[in-house]
This record gives C-alpha cells, sequence and structure tokens, in this order.
C-alpha cells in the first residue's frame, strides 16, 4: 500500500509516532497529562452545561433527559478520566525519576495502561450520539440503573468503560509497587523516600484492594441488565442496598486515591519553597498509611440514611479519619513556620490546597455526625464538599504539581504573571460556585435536581454558584495560554530551577531517555539539598 | 481613608451577619429536629474554631516567614518535634471522639421506636415520580401529582410513625425544616418517628435521585391542632360504598392493570362501540392507551425512547385513553374501534417496557 512507504518515510521517524509507540515513562506520563486536559474540557463543559441549566428556575436549555446524562457523565469523567488519570500522569513522570529508576517495571503495561484511558473514555462518552449517555448517576444505583429504568444503551457502555478505566488503575498500581519496591537507587531505603511516592504507594495498595470489588459489582450490573440477572433486583430476590455496600467499598477509597497522591504533591512543594524539610516526615508516612487503612472502613458513611447500616461503626470510624488529615495539615504548616517562603506558582496552589481542602476536611466531619448527616445528606451542602475535596483538593494539587513540573517536563519555566492570574481567578471561580452550595443544601435543595421552584428562595445562589463556575472555567484559558507561549519562549528551566530536594532535579530538564547520567549519594530523604548544602542537620527525626 | 475602612467594616459586619444564616439549616419544627439542629450548632462552633485557627495559622505563616531579601542564610532545619506532634494528635481525637458521643446521644432520640406512644401512622409509598400518602387507620388514600403535590396532614406535639416502601426505585423522604430525610429503599420497609412541635405548612421533595422527573417529586407537611386533624380526617374519609358504586356499566371487556402487566378478558373483539372495564389492581396509578397498531406490543416495545423510557405518543396512532388512574379505582372507557390490529398499554415511564401492555384484534362485524 502507497501509505506503507508514506508511514516509513514520514510518519516513524516523527513525534506523533514516537509518541503514539512509546513505553518512556516520561512520555507516557505527558499522554496522560494531554489526555486529562481534554478529559478535564468535556468534563467541564458537562458542569457548565449543568450550571446554566440551573442559573435560574425551569427548564430553559434542556430537558431532564439531557440535564441527568450531563451531571453523571460530569461525575464520571472528572473523577475516571480527569483526576485519577492526572494524578496516575504525574506519579508515572515523576516517581521514577524520584527514586533514580531509568523506567517503570513494566513499560509496555504502563503504555497498555495510559491507552486504556483514552479508549474507555470515548466508549462512555459515545453514548451522547448512540441515544444517551449513561444517567443514573456516576454511582449507579439499581433498580434506577437497571434494564428496567435505564434501557437506554448509555448505561451498558457506561460500566464497560468503567471496568476498563479500572482495569488501567489495577495495572498502574502493580506497575507502580514493582517499580518502587524493585527499582530504588542504592542508598534510597523506604523512609529516604519522597513523600510523593510514599503517597503513590498507598494509592496504589487502594487501588489493587478496592478497584476489583467495583469492578465486580460493575460485572454484576451488567450481568443484571442484560442477562437477567438478579443480584441487586428485590423484585427477583437481589438487594438494592448490595450495591451500594460495594460500590463504596470502592468508591469511598477512591476519594483517597484521589487526595492522597496530591497530598504528596503538596508535600513536595511546601518545603522546597519554605526552604525547610517536611516537618514530620515519618509521622507524615504512617498518616498516609492509616488514612489508606482507615478508608476502608467509612463506605458506608455514604448510605447512613437508608436505615440498612451499622450506623455507630461507621460514624466513628469516619470521625477518626479527620484526625490523620489534620495531622498532615499541621506538618504542613509546621514546615512553613519559621521558613523562608516564596510565592511563586506551585506554591500559590499549594497554599490553595491547604486553604480549600482544610473546608472539605471539615465539612466531613459534619456528616460523619450521622444526625447532622440526616439533615444535609442528598443535598447541595453534599455537593459543595466533594468539590472541596475534590476541586479545592486534588484539583488544586494537580495544578501544583503541574506548575512545579513543566520546567521538568519541558524544559521550560511557565510565565509566573500568567501562573498568578489563573490562581487568582480559579480561587474566585471555585469559591464563588462552591461556597453559596452549602447555604442552598441547609435551605433543602436536594443534588441532581433539573429544575427547582422560583419561589424556593434559591434563585440568588444558584446565580452566583453558575457565575462562579464559569469564571473556573474562564481561569483555565490563561493556563493554556500559558502553556502556549511557554513551550515556544519560555524561559529555560535548566535542571532545578526551584532549589529542589529530590533526584528529578538532578537531571537535566527534559531528562535523557535513560534518565541519569550519574545519581548524587542518597543519605537522606533531600539528596539534592544535601548536595547543594552539605549533609549537616539534614537528617530527620 | 475613613470612608474605605467604614466601608470594609460594613462590609465585614455584613458578610458575617449573612454568613451567620447562611451557614445553619432553618430552625427545626420536630422536636427530633430540634436536637439535630442543637448538634449541628455544637459541631459548627467546634469547626469554626479549627476553621479560624488553621486559616490563622496559614496566613500568619504566609505572612510573617515569606522570603526576605536579608534571607541569605538557610533557615533552621526542623525535621520535628515528637511532643508537638503528639499534642496535635491527641486533641483531634479527643475532640471527634466528644463530637461522636454528642452525636449518638441526638441519635438516639432521632431514631428512637416508640411504638405505645405513637398516635398517628402513616405510610408513605415513593414511585416514579411521585408520591402516595396513606393513614391505613384512617382509610385515607392520598395519591399526588408534578402539578398537584400531596399533602401530609399531622397533628402537633403528638409522635407520628411514618412507614416507607418505594415502589420502584430508591427515593428519599426530605423534609429540610425537619432537619431529616430518610430513603425509601426497594425491597426493605423503613421506618421513623416524629413528633411536630410547630404549626404550619413545611415543603418537603424527594433527595434520593430517582430518573426523569426526580425534582418534581415534592410534597408537603401540613402541622395542625387536633382538632382541625379530626375535622380533616372526617372530611377525607372515603364516603360510605353504596354512593360509590355508580350503574353499572355492560361492558365487552375487561382489563386488570398492575405493575407490570395487563389481562384482558379476550384477545379480540366486535367492531364498533367498545366498552373497557378497567380495574387498577395494581400499588401505584396507571394509564390504559389504546393504540391502532401494524405490530404487537413486544414489537412496539424497540420503539421506547431510552431517554424517557417512554413511548413516543405522538408517533403513536391513539385512538384513545384513560388517564392515570389510582390503585382500587375502576374507570369505563367506551371508544368507536375500527376492524384491525391494536394494542394497549401503560405509557407512564418504565411501565410499557416493564410488560404493560396487551394485544387486542378489533375483527369485522
Amino acid at each position: 500500500m502507497a501509505t506503507t512507504t508514506a508511514r516509513a518515510a514520514g510518519l516513524q521517524g516523527s513525534r506523533l509516532y514516537d509518541y503514539l509507540t512509546t513505553t518512556d515513562h516520561k512520555k507516557i506520563g505527558i499522554l496522560y497529562t494531554i489526555s486529562s486536559f481534554i478529559f478535564l474540557a468535556i468534563g467541564g463543559l458537562l458542569a457548565l452545561g449543568v450550571r446554566t441549566e440551573l442559573a435560574q428556575p425551569g427548564l430553559q436549555y434542556m430537558d431532564e433527559s439531557v440535564y441527568n446524562q450531563l451531571f453523571t457523565m460530569h461525575a464520571s469523567v472528572m473523577i475516571f478520566w480527569v483526576i485519577i488519570p492526572f494524578l496516575a500522569g504525574i506519579g508515572n513522570y515523576i516517581v521514577p525519576l524520584q527514586i533514580g529508576a531509568a523506567d517503570m517495571a513494566f513499560p509496555r503495561i504502563n503504555a497498555l495502561s495510559f491507552w486504556m484511558i483514552p479508549f474507555s473514555g470515548l466508549i462512555a462518552a459515545s453514548g451522547f450520539f448512540l441515544g444517551g449517555a449513561a444517567d443514573a448517576g456516576w454511582t449507579a444505583y439499581p433498580p434506577l440503573s437497571n434494564i428496567t429504568y435505564s434501557p437506554g444503551p448509555g448505561m451498558n457502555l457506561w460500566i464497560m468503560a468503567v471496568i476498563l478505566v479500572g482495569t488501567s488503575s489495577i495495572l498502574g498500581a502493580v506497575n507502580f509497587l514493582v517499580t518502587i519496591f524493585r527499582m530504588r537507587a542504592p542508598g534510597m531505603t523506604l523512609f529516604r523516600m519522597p513523600i510523593m511516592v510514599w503517597t503513590i504507594i498507598v494509592t496504589s495498595v487502594l487501588v489493587l484492594m478496592g478497584t476489583p470489588v467495583l469492578t465486580s459489582a460493575l460485572i454484576m450490573l451488567f450481568v443484571d441488565r442484560n442477562f437477567g440477572g438478579s443480584f441487586f433486583d428485590p423484585t427477583t430476590g437481589g438487594s438494592a442496598i448490595l450495591w451500594q455496600n460495594i460500590f463504596w467499598f470502592y468508591s469511598h477509597p477512591a476519594v483517597y486515591i484521589m487526595v492522597l497522591p496530591g497530598m504528596g504533591v503538596i508535600s513536595e512543594i511546601i518545603p522546597v519553597f519554605s526552604r525547610k524539610p517536611l516537618f514530620g516526615y515519618k509521622a507524615f508516612v504512617f498518616a498516609t498509611a492509616g488514612i489508606g487503612a482507615l478508608g476502608f472502613s467509612v463506605w458506608a458513611h455514604h448510605m447512613f440514611t437508608t436505615g440498612s447500616v451499622f450506623l455507630p461503626f461507621f460514624s466513628v470510624m469516619t470521625f477518626f479519619i479527620a484526625v490523620p488529615t489534620g495531622v498532615k495539615m499541621f506538618n504542613w504548616i509546621a514546615t512553613m513556620w519559621r521558613g523562608q517562603i516564596s510565592f511563586n506558582t506551585p506554591m500559590l496552589f499549594a497554599l490553595g490546597f491547604l486553604s480549600m481542602f482544610l473546608i472539605g476536611g471539615i465539612n466531613g466531619v459534619f456528616s460523619a455526625s450521622v444526625p447532622v448527616d440526616y439533615a444535609v445528606h442528598a443535598t447541595y451542602w453534599i455537593v459543595a464538599h466533594i468539590h472541596y475535596v475534590l476541586f479545592g483538593g486534588s484539583f488544586l494539587a494537580i495544578m501544583a504539581g503541574l506548575y512545579y513540573w513543566f520546567p521538568k517536563m519541558t524544559g521550560k519555566m511557565l510565565d509566573e504573571g500568567l501562573g498568578k492570574l489563573h490562581f487568582a481567578i480559579a480561587m474566585i471561580g471555585l469559591n464563588l460556585t462552591f461556597l453559596p452550595m452549602h447555604t442552598l443544601g441547609l435551605m433543602g435543595m436536594p443534588r441532581r435536581i433539573a429544575d427547582y421552584s422560583p419561589t424556593a428562595g434559591w434563585n440568588d445562589l444558584n446565580l452566583a454558584a453558575t457565575v462562579g463556575g464559569f469564571l473556573v472555567g474562564i481561569s483555565t484559558l490563561p493556563l493554556l495560554w500559558n502553556i502556549y507561549i511557554s513551550l515556544r519562549n519560555g524561559k529555560d528551566a535548566g535542571p532545578d530551577p526551584w532549589e529542589g530536594n529530590t533526584l528529578e532535579w538532578a537531571t537535566s530538564s527534559p531528562p535523557p531517555a535513560w534518565n541519569f547520567d550519574r545519581l548524587p549519594a542518597i543519605t537522606s530523604e533531600r539528596p539534592l539539598f544535601d548536595a547543594r548544602h552539605g549533609r549537616s542537620g539534614s537528617d530527620h527525626a | 481613608m475613613r470612608t474605605p475602612a467604614a466601608l470594609i467594616a460594613l462590609l465585614a459586619v455584613a458578610l458575617v451577619l449573612g454568613g451567620c444564616q447562611a451557614a445553619f439549616p432553618p430552625s427545626a419544627v420536630t422536636e427530633e429536629g430540634l436536637q439535630i439542629e442543637n448538634l449541628y450548632v455544637l459541631v459548627f462552633v467546634i469547626a469554626a474554631i479549627v476553621f479560624v485557627l488553621v486559616e490563622g495559622l496559614i496566613i500568619w505563616s504566609v505572612i510573617r516567614y515569606r522570603r526576605k531579601p536579608t534571607d541569605t542564610t538557610l533557615p533552621a532545619q526542623t525535621h520535628g518535634n515528637l511532643v508537638l506532634e503528639i499534642i496535635w494528635t491527641a486533641i483531634p481525637l479527643v475532640t471527634v471522639v466528644g463530637l461522636f458521643v454528642a452525636s449518638s446521644q441526638v441519635l438516639g432520640v432521632v431514631d428512637a421506636r416508640k411504638p405505645e406512644q405513637v398516635s398517628v401512622k402513616v405510610e408513605v409509598v415513593g414511585y416514579q415520580w411521585q408520591w402516595k400518602f396513606a393513614y391505613p387507620d384512617a382509610g385515607i388514600e392520598i395519591y399526588g401529582t408534578a402539578q398537584n403535590y400531596p399533602e401530609l396532614v399531622v397533628p402537633i406535639d403528638e409522635r407520628i410513625e411514618v412507614t416507607l416502601v418505594a415502589q420502584d426505585v430508591n427515593h428519599g423522604f426530605y423534609i429540610p425544616e425537619f432537619l431529616f430525610q430518610r430513603d425509601l429503599v426497594p425491597g426493605k420497609v423503613n421506618h421513623f418517628e416524629f413528633t411536630p412541635n410547630k404549626l404550619g405548612t413545611f415543603a418537603g421533595q424527594c433527595s434520593a435521585f430517582c430518573g426523569l422527573l426526580h425534582h418534581a417529586m415534592g410534597f408537603t407537611v401540613r402541622v395542625v391542632t387536633r382538632e382541625e386533624y379530626d375535622a380533616w380526617l372526617i372530611e377525607m374519609t372515603p364516603a360510605p360504598a353504596p354512593s360509590e358504586s355508580p350503574v353499572a356499566t355492560e361492558t365487552d371487556l375487561t382489563a386488570e392493570v398492575k405493575e407490570w402487566a395487563i389481562s384482558l378478558s379476550g384477545a379480540s373483539t366486535a367492531a364498533g362501540e367498545v366498552t373497557f372495564g378497567l380495574t387498577n389492581a395494581g400499588n401505584i396509578p396507571h394509564e390504559f392507551i389504546v393504540v391502532r397498531s401494524d405490530v404487537d406490543g413486544e414489537a412496539l416495545l424497540e420503539q421506547v425512547d431510552p431517554a424517557t423510557s417512554r413511548l413516543d405518543e405522538t408517533s403513536l396512532d391513539a385512538i384513545g385513553e384513560q388517564p392515570e388512574f389510582s390503585p382500587g379505582e375502576t374507570k369505563v372507557l367506551t371508544l368507536d374501534l375500527e376492524p384491525g390490529r391494536y394494542v394497549v398499554l401503560c405509557n407512564i415511564a418504565g411501565h410499557f417496557s416493564s410488560g404493560m401492555y396487551a394485544d387486542l384484534e378489533i375483527t369485522a362485524n
């Protein structure tokens, strides 16, 4: 064929072909980032669709059917195809570098894990063009998600897509664990690993324990829908509550899968920009492991109102999980205490994370209290909570990481002015969108409603949230422009623009395919700091 | 300089006052809700202290320890402080244990079951997409519609027991001013008890996502005095049987509609005026539509719009219909039918595809 020669001559040597066939963890990390940005645009537009419809009472722009698809797919896309892959991408790029390895342990599996993500995302999104995407909420509670009440193809496509993306996560988790336990550079003992690496370990364990459980639930739902199974159908002896238990057994730890690596990112950035080591390194490691362990014993707090939960256990465990999270907060503040803080964009986003995730953490304690949960469950209050956790937490951390490691990934500095503009608009937008939702929830606005009464008194706050949502959308424009101009004319980063502590700053930006020509001595968790300032006082307690 | 400062102060005061109202749930109108409200205030006060403390520490650190041009040497490289770390682990631990104890006490009140004190029992049935409120002791049943929300009427200061049954999918019985919600879960019967202590009408709505018209599952709870309640009971109690049964109509076919089937007394009848005797033998409202169709009901299933779980009625050749009627009700529907093939069906979302149809042939005389 004619194309064969064309490919041999042009495509094969091209950058595109290189990226399509790469098994280099750094290029795969960049692919993850690009894919996440594309799905971020999709998930963001879906959210703006939801906010546009809710700006005023009445159904102006769509019917309930479309609305239900929008919010279902917004949540699904943001969780499965934006936040989790974004963090997996950062992990992919950074973890081998931080432990002084040349690549991930299984480079081909690594490529497979990545390519399952855009592929599965397209499967889920194809529902929009095949008669309706999934519309039973991202939680897909049966019986609503059964064939009787969700007969369209969207639900089946969604199940298949989430199984695929879950498989990608499982493969990635195995890869991370083997890489971290088998491929660390000489001297890189477990307690000299960067906190980022520790959070990836705990996250990978959570993925290995939780995701197969979700997969089994999805297969059961698929059998129920398509082959007349009766796992979750109460009319044939199944249990609707069973789904909720299995689903949340994964999906609550999934919140930590989305937050722990973000905490890892923040724990890399704050010490560097405060010129101090992370305060309480070991306490931080134990707190991370503690969150991971407790994370599997709190799932039923999503089900307090079902009347089918052993309330005291799940309530007290949910209260307990606030403790390790609080410990981390104090550790970060103590790291800044008596430091010399500079306010480059990565640090600004890290500070944004601290102050916003704090809100998401505190209002989590409200829902741990069962009677208070009876009042706020399934209202906009919960929508506010989850967005302060996943946007104020995970997403701000991802942005912090992006600004922090972009120079390493590309060799170019991002523009500080545009970065600060992005930060300012995003913070205003975030709070304008989600702060009023607390009040809406307390006033009684349930989540997932397409419309509300004009006399309910919810008009102004909904309008404010919509304006905020568009601000958040606008805030990505300076970021995209920044990436574009910086890639073209950005200042050269050099190997270590931030005076970093960890090994990724010991090689060129971007690093060569083999990562390191030579490694510095590793005698603490801050090998580069030691190389720069000597070993004095660098050992941790 | 005075004016901007005064403006900022005014704005701050407005924010704090506005914020105060915005940060709290509405005043509770039940005794149980009052307990939850007090608990909420306790949690909020502790949360506010933590928030101000931590956010204050962040802001203080950022301002006080910002990098200065004079910072030429490294700051002290502090790696940790065991005592400090134990303190800031222990204080949150004690705090959350305290909150757990306080919550458990309130939970004991909110979830208490005291059958001997219950004076009114109501049954709430949730279905796509409305409610049935039943008073089994008084024989009263109230069906809501999207246009006309049902009202639950209860006497003040008496203990009410609510039984919650889901007919199809999950629903949530939620009244913001009760500071309370409980799910209706298919295959499971839920209960809660409450004691209203304020007169008035309070809005509620479904809180568990239940599909297309989730937002239209509104209702109200009206709390009245015992006298008004007794009067309401009399007004609502169905009239005695004789006046209810109209003159018996001669029917050509009888049809029993229920979840999820329609059974006709015959598969064919002669053309001309056809009178259907309809009975809703199910637990939720149904409708009965007679459609002229070249294909049978099973083939028609393929035309169900997955987005709405219904047939598009504009594309159907519907000859006539009995709109939604309640469980236990009987209706008579008379239509002029030409010879041909027909399907009778219920086109409430999900009902047709669940099996509520039957084929009917009208033969020439």
